[in-house]
């Protein structure tokens, strides 16, 4: 009866110290771990502010390329099949 | 033997109520639809089925939506698909699917050239048939109310499709116009931008795809004779121009969806 009664203060006391929240998880700190949240998001601001730069300067450079490299202009009319004029491009 | 000739005919009397319970034969919904939202939605209209709880939607072969109110009969596809199809349905049972065809007609390595070319043979012009089918068809008096776009290398530095508005004179009033989809991939391209960006003069680049817009009353948006499409310039040497076009019949909807 007595070892009985033992083995059950033993289990309860086991019980007891295995339910107890762990201080550390893997040898980092709680503070540790919000250290790092706070770099992690000022590292996706710091994305986000890229981004945007990014897509201002893709705009800009296909801008550029639209009005100085990729239409050309019209060049003087030639004689062709169609013996026609161009008129300036319209938008719709 | 009271008990067991009442019980006989209670018996019988259930089986044949079981067995007259008529079934219930869903009539297949009557699908009609208009295009709204600038072309990118397919309102898909039918009659309420009687016995129906319900619809289901399917693009593509795929259920995508049930409507559990039978007494709703509109549907607003915003999902771009090649077939559409609405079924009633009532408990288990469902009816035969009523199917609205979006597929656009697609033309495949069409060659066409420049206005540079001097092989009058040659066409230069781009034309589809009634049926949505594109063709090259050269830029002759005759052929100008066909016309819907010009490969034009005589007036531009570079390969540009024109629209026949475009000139003066006009070929004719027409004003069908392109914009760079700024992708590769044909199939990509499942619903065509927007009006407000096309233009009637686009440059042309080997392995790009462009989207499609004929206005062809040139008022605008509408779904009275407009038509959009895509077009994959596959390449271009010289004058000579190979192309794959896809054309959708319904006027006025965007939805590209090819495979």
């Amino acid at each position: 009866m007595k070892k009985i009664a033992a083995l059950l203060v033993i289990v309860f006391a086991l019980t007891i110290v295995g339910c107890q929240p762990p201080e550390q998880a893997g040898g980092v700190t709680q503070a540790q771990l919000d250290s790092l949240k706070t770099q992690i998001q000022s590292l996706q601001s710091q994305v986000d502010n890229i981004q945007t730069a990014l897509d201002s300067l893709t705009t800009l450079y296909n801008a550029h390329i639209d009005k100085f490299h990729k239409r050309g202009g019209t060049k003087a009319p030639a004689p062709s099949k169609g013996g026609r004029t161009v008129k300036p491009p319209e938008k719709g | 033997m009271k008990r067991l000739l009442a019980l006989a005919v209670s018996l019988t009397a259930l089986l044949i109520l079981i067995g007259c319970e008529g079934e219930v034969t869903l009539e297949t919904p009557s699908v009609t639809y208009t295009v709204t939202d600038n072309g990118a939605t397919l309102r898909l209209s039918w009659i309420e089925i009687s016995d129906a709880d319900g619809y289901y939607i399917y693009a593509d072969g795929v259920a995508i939506d049930t409507i559990d109110d039978p007494s709703v009969t509109t549907y607003d596809a915003t999902q771009p698909a090649a077939i559409y199809e609405v079924s009633a349905y009532a408990g288990e049972d469902e009816s035969d699917k009523a199917t609205v065809d979006c597929t656009p007609v697609k033309t495949s390595n069409l060659t066409v050239y420049g206005l540079s070319d001097p092989d009058t043979t040659h066409p230069s012009g781009l034309a589809f048939t009634n049926d949505g089918v594109a063709y090259g068809i050269s830029v002759k008096q005759a052929n100008y109310p066909d016309l819907d776009y010009i490969f034009d290398d005589a007036n531009f530095t570079t390969m540009t499709l024109t629209s026949p508005n475009s000139y003066s004179p006009v070929y004719n009033d027409k004003k069908d116009m392109a914009l760079d989809a700024q992708v590769t991939s044909f199939d990509t391209v499942t619903i065509a931008d927007a009006p407000g960006n096309y233009s009637t003069q686009t440059t042309l680049s080997s392995n790009a795809v462009y989207y499609l817009f004929m206005d062809q009353d040139d008022d605008g948006w509408d779904t009275d004779s407009d038509h959009f499409g895509k077009m994959k310039v596959e390449s271009i040497s010289g004058s000579t121009v190979t192309i794959t076009v896809a054309y959708q019949p319904i006027t006025g909807l965007r939805w590209l969806v090819t495979k």
